[in-house]
């Protein structure tokens, strides 16, 4: 499946299975308000890591985004990786 | 606090000094037979070839890198030689092109200038502009505004042709890049080249007694400071405990060696499996383990039993095809096809030593690995020897001196590399600072563990002894480090 063809539900689940799977957090915590450094816990090397996740459950490159910096809340990931699509479809 | 500094390399005797400055107690690991074996370069047939060190940049008087020898108290102990003031490096380009490279920012966009008049303004543009960035990037001065320079994360190709247009000129504006990089320029960021390739513009030299010398004044200081390095011992796994914590490293003769703190300065890619696999989560291992290398080079060193002009203080870099660098660099590009450069040292016996380098790749030699380290499979030697002789065929060309008085005494090889530096597939760069991967950062998923080396900042003695400052900056504090060496100045 290309990134291009993805709905906002699948991107959610995606990400958040990925995310889970490799932090091992309970899907529970995974509310789109969830903050990534507050409400996770992630420090600045495990967002290194989230973003070698996410990039690897997407087949996408988001190191050269520089929003990757902005992104604070798992619903700021969703829609990163929305925007992407959607530019990818564009 | 009882520092391990894993590898003996230029940045781990960096880091091995600045901790043993600051009190701590200090052991060096080297799993190679001698200290830093890239750095000291070998001895053959009495003549010294250096391997690690042959162009360095930033040695004038308040240069970037006489700043670091400074504060690592070896600088009284060297001697800089810079080369010739006229022709540091003559770049012989496609078509019989030639450029006499000058010491000197103005007198190099000068003699730019007189071969492309009509780009003049361009040229001494980009000079200026690229060492004026390249200095914000040192570390004692480096801040976030140089960081957020609009330029920085650009590809180093399409900054410069927003300068010049005619395609020779580009060669010779960006010709460092892949000498002291190991990059095409389509994947060097512009501040990565202007840090690590545009200082070179402004001034450059060696030193008397080339890596040797660093090395030895660098194992001075050391001793002098109380550390203590052990080589010939590597370490065969690092132990940590249930916090993630490195408690303890388990040496290759099994002795354990306990610490607070570790600071590793080999390859990534060999760091997970020296590692307990609850240390770090399997994104990280597998990112340390597939982050891409730099190019290997080949290497021919031989004597000239008479004093030779163009390789006494001066290089020679032949980059005669005009095709893409990319294609320049595959490997169905024979030899003779490639870039080389040449270095020579006048001896004081009026002969001279000379080092040409070609770049590499690992699979071309992998065929001939054979089954163990230093054992090569058959027909390793013809291969080396049938190579060697398209590179001297091809150097003698543009050097006539050289011509049937050429002695040719040894070849290194990728594998040469992989085996003598523990580098996997004998990067000569560390792994690559490209745009489309994160370089790692000091700080690991194992809180007192630490990396340095070539790939944390850049390649070469600056980019390595750089790390070095980065490294222990995270430890110690930036802000105390980078106040102690601007004390130096």
């Amino acid at each position: 499946m290309s990134i291009t063809t993805m709905t906002k539900e699948e991107i959610v689940s995606i990400t958040n299975e990925a995310i889970c799977e490799e932090f091992e957090f309970d899907m529970e915590k995974m509310t789109p308000e969830a903050h990534l450094y507050t409400d996770l816990g992630l420090d600045s090397l495990d967002a290194v890591d989230l973003v070698l996740v996410l990039e690897k459950a997407f087949k996408v490159k988001l190191r050269n985004q520089p929003e990757v910096k902005e992104v604070r809340t798992l619903e700021d990931v969703y829609d990163l990786i929305q925007k992407l699509m959607q530019q990818e479809a564009a | 606090m009882r520092c391990i500094v894993v590898g003996s390399g230029c940045s781990g005797l960096t880091c091995a000094i600045i901790m043993a400055k600051h009190g701590h107690s200090v052991t060096v690991v080297e799993k190679g037979p001698c200290m830093a074996p890239l750095m000291q370069g070998f001895e053959r047939k009495r003549r010294y070839f250096d391997t690690g060190v042959h162009c360095l940049s930033g040695l004038g008087d308040n240069g970037p890198l006489t700043l670091l020898f400074e504060y690592l108290n070896i600088r009284n102990r060297l001697t800089y030689k810079p080369f010739a003031a006229k022709n540091s490096y003559t770049l012989h380009g496609p078509d019989g092109f030639v450029w006499n490279m000058p010491q000197g920012l103005e007198a190099c966009s000068d003699s730019l200038a007189a071969l492309f008049p009509q780009e003049a303004e361009g040229i001494a543009a980009f000079l200026k502009d690229t060492v004026a960035l390249g200095e914000q990037f040192q570390y004692p001065v480096l801040n976030q505004a140089t960081l957020d320079h609009p330029q920085h994360n650009q590809p180093m190709d399409a900054v410069l042709g927003r300068y010049v247009s005619a395609p020779q000129l580009k060669v010779c504006l960006s010709v460092f890049n892949t000498l002291f990089c190991g990059l095409v320029d389509a994947e060097t960021s512009y501040g990565f080249f202007a840090a690590s390739a545009g200082l070179y513009y402004q001034d450059s030299g060696t030193v008397e007694g080339g890596g040797r010398a660093i090395c030895t004044g660098m194992l001075e200081e050391l001793q002098g400071l109380g550390a203590t390095v052990l080589f010939g011992n590597g370490v065969r796994s690092i132990q940590t405990g249930d916090r993630k914590q490195v408690t303890s490293v388990v040496l290759e003769d099994g002795a354990p060696l306990s610490c607070d703190c570790l600071i590793y300065t080999g390859h990534p890619a060999l760091l997970p499996d020296l590692l307990p696999d609850t240390a770090m989560r399997d994104v990280r291992r597998a990112y340390y383990r597939e982050l891409s290398s730099s190019m290997s080079l080949l290497g021919v060193y031989g004597t000239i039993d008479e004093p030779v002009d163009c390789l006494s203080g001066r290089n020679v870099i032949i980059a005669e095809t005009a095709a893409p660098y990319d294609a320049v660099f595959s490997e169905q590009q024979g030899y003779d096809q490639r870039p080389m450069m040449v270095t020579g040292h006048a001896g004081h016996d009026g002969t001279t030593t000379f080092s040409i380098f070609v770049p590499s790749h690992f699979s071309e030699w992998e065929p001939y690995a054979g089954g163990r380290v230093h054992r090569r499979g058959a027909g390793y030697h013809e291969r080396k020897d049938d190579v060697a002789r398209q590179v001297m065929r091809k150097a003698q060309q543009y050097i006539p001196e050289m011509q049937g008085r050429a002695t040719v005494v040894s070849v290194s090889t990728p594998l040469t590399i992989r085996d003598y530096c523990n580098a996997p597939e004998g990067a000569a760069y560390g792994i690559k600072h490209s745009l489309t991967q994160f370089a790692p950062t000091p700080s690991s998923p194992v809180r007192n563990m630490y990396l340095s080396g070539q790939g944390i900042a850049a390649p070469g003695i600056m980019g390595a002894m750089t790390a070095g400052f980065i490294t222990c900056g995270e430890i110690l504090g930036h802000d105390l480090l980078r106040g102690e060496l601007q004390a130096c100045s």
